[in-house]
């Protein structure tokens, strides 16, 4: 059962293609006959590198989403962002202490923060980016890192806050901050690296090596499956 | 068996980030005191900082969201009376309060503008916890009184926010021309106040960024002041005064410093609470004597 | 015209299957369906795994690999001319002269990267190639994994035993077993950048099954475990002032008079115009080839995964092994239509759900190794026509997501699959009450570039690690050996080439082996205009591309 395709027209930068209108943002640009350098990334929403803004007809709201995962509608105006200008600030994370603080001080643009929301309204992936903007203001970096885990770092958010706030970046040095001396370290991993520095497991790899395949094939099948 | 009263309690994020003691101490005077105080959920900056700069109510956003959660967060406990220490927060807070109740066109934009949350409906009373400790009484503090201040002498700074602008119902905890609020806390813990001209002069406040000469000099005068009349330490309300005053804009001879403490660090002492004072600073009471360290 | 009706996501005539499902949901709770024997399982993947399809390979006519049977797709690839002639390149105006050069900036890339710099080589001396932007890469994607035996019940052995059986034992064991030996240090190195690998309520490392798996030692965040690693090699890489060119590809491997390689002729996408990098060391990681679209499959790789570096690696002469062995993801996405091809991620069954065909009922274990899920799959769906079809033609069976919540408390899709979930509400489709529709997608490249233990290729000086090797899985990779793979043979390609690049010693530039490859394409009667690498597939409309001029 197969639907016979309608068609929908779109504004690439003002200007008009007709397009089927089952498809994409992505997938309508490439059969407009544009072919992507900048703006495509992963295809399936997690790279950030299609962030898109995007007006529908008769609405004065200004929308931001993914090229690669939203449809078009009808009468759509859109154009991209494929680069937001921001030079990244060079942290030595090892002379860091994992404070709300700490990350205030190289990104002071934070205390001029408004609340007004906007950066969260532009968010595709329906984080609460004021939330955790304020949650350092609060002292509460566990909150931010939490609120943030799913930044795809697409930019939305920084180029429309009035404060001028380059929210992924900050999200990005809380995180990592947080990941390195807050998130307590595996014993279990370090005792594992220390029996296979000693050699533990050499003589039964190698003797699993220099075994004939029909062997291993044995003790392959035979081996325990740990229960869920 | 003490009944704690709640009240919404409003931090500021000095009070989070740079001045923790200010805070702690709070928690421990209240506590003694049957206060609960009910830290608004996801409150935002005040936005002192943008908004010392203008009157457009657009820049009060970050207060103007924290009253629609204090609101909320006042009706579940049953209170509609928000409480601050820092005094630049209590400053904004009560202006923007203020403006909301007296302009309706100003509430309708702000409301309208923030349209993911309910709307604020002016009726939270911002006051400051100095306000609050003299509503509950400063006798009932000197009957909690574990070890009292004897013979120590504080010199009570306001500095500008707790007093200014003057209004009716407006920002001043007290007569904004000679306030005594202070003083009297002073006493009833057991302390002696140092009366000195310049307890309400500004310290200099933001200009320790650009041009910090003029903090440096703004506090080299308060601190001459209070040191001529013989003051031990310097409490104060409000962390960037305190900043300034420590600093002093940075040359300020280390030997004319005098300490300053949060109001609420000198309660927490006179009642037998943690100060959270720092380690250097040593005050003996028993003895009746400062020791420094 | 008829217009479909859409239920919640689904179209109406789909729900009548999902009702069947909802019918056996019960029943299935406590059911497990039987394993495959190493037979059954052989028997499964002759009969209808892609890669057994006669017609869709053929022996390459050329080169080091000559008379080895690869796709069609891949075959094009190496039978094609290089895009650019000595002529028109002035090799004697050096643009980097760098010890390490690094053809793409993905995982492996950028641990590579790292571990060189850690190894003494100062970050100007190494120079990063990306095709699109630092980080752009399969190894973003990953939803599931990273296995490492580091859980007191497990072992490196067991590990070793895993990684053997699910390549069907054709594996290069000495790079399985330097994968399963390095795996904890990785793990631990993770930890000191800051990677948010999910923990127990102590210090404990969360590990679930993945396909192939005897124990519990997937490692994951979430289920962005491939996006935050990768920000945190990424923003590593940044602060030690690593030089990077972006949206810059390598068309050409460059070779001195002794064979060795010497570096790349290196193009920017944006001006056309081409740079010469003379390099000490250089180390090719530049992932897979999914946007070849190998049997017409769709598939979950990102956009510039074209086998540029194999085509590289082939033209200086490097051997290569196990190309025809091309891995279909069990389970890609078959409906909506909009999202047909992209990954979803093992760990879905990981955590519970089951496979089911149209009428609800179980067919397959659901987490056998890869290629023989996915064979199982496409019998089902095309041998015992129990599949369900799209509107657009095609066919899939049901993944019963719902199952998970139900097995592990509500809210467990929310915290543990949070892309999918909302991968899926844009559609309207809620993965918690409704099953998804999959199908074999075209995933991961098995074979490549052959490297030894410390990463070298079979031509001096060149490098490798990551998805464009091969060797490591023998014809199957297990989930969560992928971001495994290019960690620890990044870090050894880095370690090595910094201690090769301190001794090498380059000689005269030249382009010679193109000339030569040329002539072996004449030689073995190849005539035809493609060219090779592509650099990125071709996806702009018909319709325009009938009636686009080159003239501008």
């Amino acid at each position: 059962m197969t639907e016979k395709k309608t068609m929908a027209t779109i504004y690439i930068m003002g200007k008009a293609y007709k397009v089927p209108s089952t498809l994409t943002i992505m997938k309508a640009i490439e059969y407009a006959g544009y072919r992507f350098i900048r703006g495509c990334g992963c295809r399936g929403g997690f790279c950030g590198a299609c962030t898109t803004f995007y007006r529908v007809k008769n609405d004065y709201k200004l929308n931001v989403d993914l090229a690669c995962q939203k449809i078009i509608e009808d009468g759509m105006y859109i154009v991209q962002l494929p680069f937001i200008p921001a030079e990244k600030p060079i942290w030595d994370l090892n002379k860091m202490k994992p404070t709300t603080d700490e990350v205030i001080s190289v990104f002071p643009e934070i205390t001029r923060c408004l609340s007004c929301n906007v950066c969260t309204a532009a968010c595709p992936q329906d984080i609460e980016v004021m939330r955790a903007i304020q949650a350092l203001r609060r002292g509460d970096l566990e909150k931010t890192v939490d609120l943030t885990f799913d930044c795809i770092a697409c930019g939305a958010c920084s180029i429309r806050c009035p404060a001028e706030i380059t929210h992924y970046q900050v999200f990005q040095l809380a995180r990592r901050a947080y990941g390195k001396y807050v998130m307590p370290k595996a014993k279990h991993v370090e005792e594992r690296i220390k029996e296979i520095e000693s050699g533990k497991f050499d003589e039964e790899i190698q003797r699993l090596m220099e075994t004939s395949v029909d062997n291993l094939k044995g003790i392959y099948e035979k081996r325990e499956i740990e229960p869920e | 068996m003490v009944i704690m009263v709640k009240v919404l309690y409003y931090p500021g994020c000095s009070l989070k980030n740079t001045y923790p003691e200010f805070e702690k101490s709070a928690y421990e005077v209240c506590k003694k005191l049957g206060l609960e105080l009910v830290e608004i959920p996801d409150w935002n900056c005040c936005g002192v900082v943008p908004s010392l700069a203008a009157d457009n109510v657009m820049r009060h956003i970050g207060a103007v969201r924290s009253f629609i959660n204090a609101q909320e967060k006042g009706r579940e406990i049953g209170t509609n009376i928000v409480v601050t220490l820092c005094s630049m927060c209590y400053n904004v807070l009560k202006r923007v309060n203020l403006i909301l109740k007296e302009e309706p066109d100003m509430l309708e934009t702000v409301n309208a503008f923030i349209d993911d949350q309910p709307d604020y409906i002016p009726e939270l009373k911002i006051v400051h916890l100095l306000n609050l400790l003299k509503e509950i009484g400063f006798e009932k503090l000197e009957e909690k009184l574990n070890n009292p201040l004897r013979g120590l002498k504080v010199a009570p700074y306001y500095g500008c926010a707790l007093l200014r602008p003057n209004k009716p119902d407006g920002v001043p905890i007290d007569d904004p021309e000679n306030p005594t609020i202070l003083e009297n806390l002073i006493k009833s813990v057991g302390a002696e106040p140092v009366d000195f001209p310049f307890k309400m002069e500004c310290c200099g406040n933001y200009h320790v960024v650009f041009e910090p000469n003029i903090v440096e000099m703004r506090t080299k005068k308060i601190i001459g002041s209070a040191r001529s009349e013989k003051a031990d330490i310097i409490v104060s309300s409000c962390p960037l005064c305190t900043y300034n005053l420590e600093r002093g804009g940075g040359t300020v001879d280390r030997s004319e410093q005098i300490p300053v403490v949060f109001f609420t660090q000198l309660l927490a002492l006179a009642l037998g609470a943690e100060p959270y004072l720092p380690t250097e600073l040593n005050i003996n009471f028993k003895r009746n004597r400062r020791r420094k360290v | 015209m008829s217009k479909l009706k859409i239920v919640r996501g689904y179209p109406e005539y789909m729900r009548e299957s999902i009702e069947a499902v909802e019918k056996t949901r019960e029943k299935r709770l406590k059911e497990t369906f039987p394993l495959m024997s190493l037979e059954e399982r052989d028997e499964i993947l002759r009969k209808f795994h892609p890669d057994y399809k006669e017609e869709a390979k053929r022996p390459v006519k050329v080169g080091p690999n000559k008379g080895d049977l690869m796709p069609h797709e891949v075959a094009d690839l190496l039978e094609a001319h290089p895009l650019i002639k000595p002529k028109d390149v002035d090799l004697s105006k050096v643009d980097f002269n760098v010890d390490i050069l690094i053809i793409g900036g993905g995982g492996a890339g950028m641990t590579a990267a790292l571990w060189a710099n850690y190894s003494g080589v100062d970050a100007e001396n190494i120079l990063i190639v990306q095709k699109l932007r630092l980080g752009d890469s399969n190894s973003i994607m990953s939803q599931g994994g990273i296995q490492a035996a580091d859980k007191p019940n497990d072992s490196p052995v067991l590990h070793y035993l895993d990684v053997m059986g699910g390549g069907h034992f054709t594996n290069d064991q000495k790079l399985a077993r330097r994968l399963v030996l390095d795996a904890s240090l990785i793990i631990k190195w993770h930890e000191e950048l800051g990677v948010m690998y999910d923990r127990e309520s102590d210090d404990t490392m969360v590990t679930i099954h993945g396909g192939g798996t005897c124990r519990k030692r997937m490692h994951s965040a979430r289920d962005y475990t491939g996006l935050e690693i990768v920000r945190n090699l990424k923003d590593e890489v940044l602060n030690k002032n690593i030089p990077i060119l972006e949206f810059t590809s390598a068309v050409e491997l460059l070779t001195d008079e002794h064979k060795q390689i010497a570096g790349a002729v290196l193009y920017n996408m944006e001006t056309q115009e081409y740079y010469v990098a003379k390099a000490k060391s250089t180390i090719l990681t530049t992932g897979g080839f999914g946007r070849l679209h190998i049997q017409e499959f769709p598939t979950t790789n990102h956009y510039g995964a074209t086998a540029d570096g194999i085509v590289l690696a082939y033209r200086v002469g490097a051997k290569l092994r196990d190309l025809e062995a091309v891995q279909y993801h069990p389970t890609g996405v078959a409906y909506p239509e909009q999202i047909v091809g992209l990954l979803v991620t093992e760990k879905v069954r990981g955590l519970g759900a089951q496979p089911v065909n149209r009428n609800g009922e179980q067919f397959v274990y659901p987490r056998e190794p890869r290629d023989v899920e996915a064979s199982a799959i496409i019998r089902e769906c095309y041998e015992r026509n129990n599949g369900v079809e799209t509107p657009t033609g095609m066919k899939g069976v049901w993944l019963d997501s719902p199952m998970i919540d139900i097995l592990h408390g509500e809210g467990t899709i929310a915290k543990k699959l949070p892309a999918m979930l909302r991968q899926y509400k844009r559609f309207d489709i809620d993965m918690t009450q409704d099953p998804i529709l999959v199908f074999p997608t075209l995933h991961f490249q098995n074979g490549g570039v052959i490297i030894n233990e410390n990463a070298e290729t079979t031509v001096q000086g060149l490098f490798a690690a990551g998805e464009i090797t091969g060797g490591t899985h023998g014809k199957n990779r297990l989930m969560g050996n992928s971001i495994l793979d290019y960690s620890v043979f990044g870090r050894i390609a880095g370690i090595t080439a910094a201690k090769h690049a301190k001794n090498a010693k380059i000689g005269k530039l030249t382009l010679d082996h193109v000339t030569r490859y040329e002539k072996m394409l004449k030689e073995a009667g190849i005539e035809t205009d493609r060219n090779a690498p592509i650099l990125l597939p071709e996806y702009r409309g018909e319709k325009v591309l009938s009636r686009a001029l080159d003239i501008f």
